[in-house]
């Protein structure tokens, strides 16, 4: 393995241990006669080590009790039940919030919700039927057809206008 | 650090505080660690920490397990915090500029403090304060997280080999702005 392909290497891969065996053995091999490259490895070792020993922080306790205050403020209203159920109920509850808000069996959901719509839109239609049956048919199209023939009578007060009208 | 439970997350989506608390204790230190590095102020850290896991909350609804959970909130935390340190950094640059020109006396004196301030801040802040926030965001992820270059691709949503150039490119800086410290201080 030629110098530039192994400081290739040194710089990504066999540093962050991403070569296979057989790359890592070449490396090794020449690192053991080829000095340049050793040096190079050794700088960036010292970079390394100076980046690895830093400080571990852990976020001060304030930061979860704004984070929960924050949470508690914003939180939607179908979150929070309206008065508090009691064990069993809660337990329903539950179970059907899961249902409605996990984004699992969404085509199912969505697939439920359309037929529910159809229906709606269907008993809606029915009644609509019922009530004005001779608005469907013939005496429809006579209606349309003299609001049609109204429309003809207004000025529109301009001579291009009453040039076609 | 392992992988969040599925009941856990679920428990947490529909608006459980305790569930949800559980989640911040296994994720917050490393959210933490990785935000201030990339911002470089406990300030700032602090409250994107805050914003990150406030973000993860409102969302948690539309995880769909496609992805790892711990990957997502890596993701969020990573371009929070470097959204940050852009607004903050031209926050500065401003403030910066409205004093050169209304505080020249005050230069020498700031320029003193600027370098007591750079003694106390750790090496590890030196050295990443010469990189851009993208560059700095990878290093930290590999060198002081020790992710692997798959896990800092889906985190950064980044392919493999650009992970691979911009930790060299990162490296390469970071070398050359060690070695010129060296020779400032022999000189």
């Amino acid at each position: 393995m030629k110098c530039n392909r192994v400081r290739e290497l040194i710089m990504t891969d066999y540093r962050d241990r991403e070569v296979d065996a057989g790359a890592k053995e070449e490396v090794l091999a020449h690192l053991t006669w080829c000095s340049e490259c050793r040096a190079l490895e050794k700088r960036l070792n010292l970079v390394s080590s100076r980046l690895r020993s830093a400080k571990r922080p852990v976020p001060p306790e304030r930061v979860w009790t704004n984070i929960r205050a924050r949470i508690s403020e914003e939180k939607p209203a179908f979150f929070r039940p309206l008065i508090s159920p009691a064990p069993a109920v809660n337990v329903l509850w539950d179970r059907i919030r899961s249902l409605v808000l996990t984004p699992r069996f969404l085509a199912g959901k969505l697939a439920l919700a359309a037929v529910m719509v159809a229906v709606v839109i269907g008993v809606y239609a029915h009644i609509q039927r019922g009530g004005h049956a001779a608005l469907f048919g013939e005496e429809a199209l006579i209606m349309t057809a003299s609001e049609s023939a109204d429309d003809l009578n207004y000025d529109l007060g301009t001579d291009v206008e009453k040039y076609f009208l | 650090m392992n992988e969040i439970p599925d009941d856990l997350i679920k428990k947490a989506a529909s608006g459980d505080i305790e569930a949800f608390e559980e989640i911040y204790r296994s994720f917050s230190a490393f959210v933490f660690r990785v935000v201030l590095r990339v911002t470089q102020n406990t300030h700032d850290a602090e409250e994107v920490t805050q914003d990150v896991f406030v973000k993860v909350f409102n969302s948690l609804k539309n995880f769909g397990f496609r992805s790892q959970f711990k990957t997502w909130v890596y993701r969020i935390a990573v371009n929070l915090a470097i959204n940050k340190y852009k607004a903050s950094s031209r926050e500065r640059k401003r403030n910066l500029d409205i004093d050169e020109v209304g505080d020249l006396v005050s230069t020498q004196e700031d320029a003193t403090k600027s370098v007591e301030r750079q003694e106390f801040k750790e090496q590890a802040d030196i050295l990443l304060a010469r990189l851009n926030p993208e560059m700095r965001a990878c290093v930290v992820l590999r060198e002081m997280e020790g992710l692997d270059y798959k896990e800092i691709a889906e985190t950064l949503n980044i392919p493999i080999n650009t992970v691979r150039s911009r930790l060299k490119r990162a490296r390469e800086a970071l070398m050359a702005h060690a070695e010129r410290q060296v020779v400032k201080h022999e000189v």
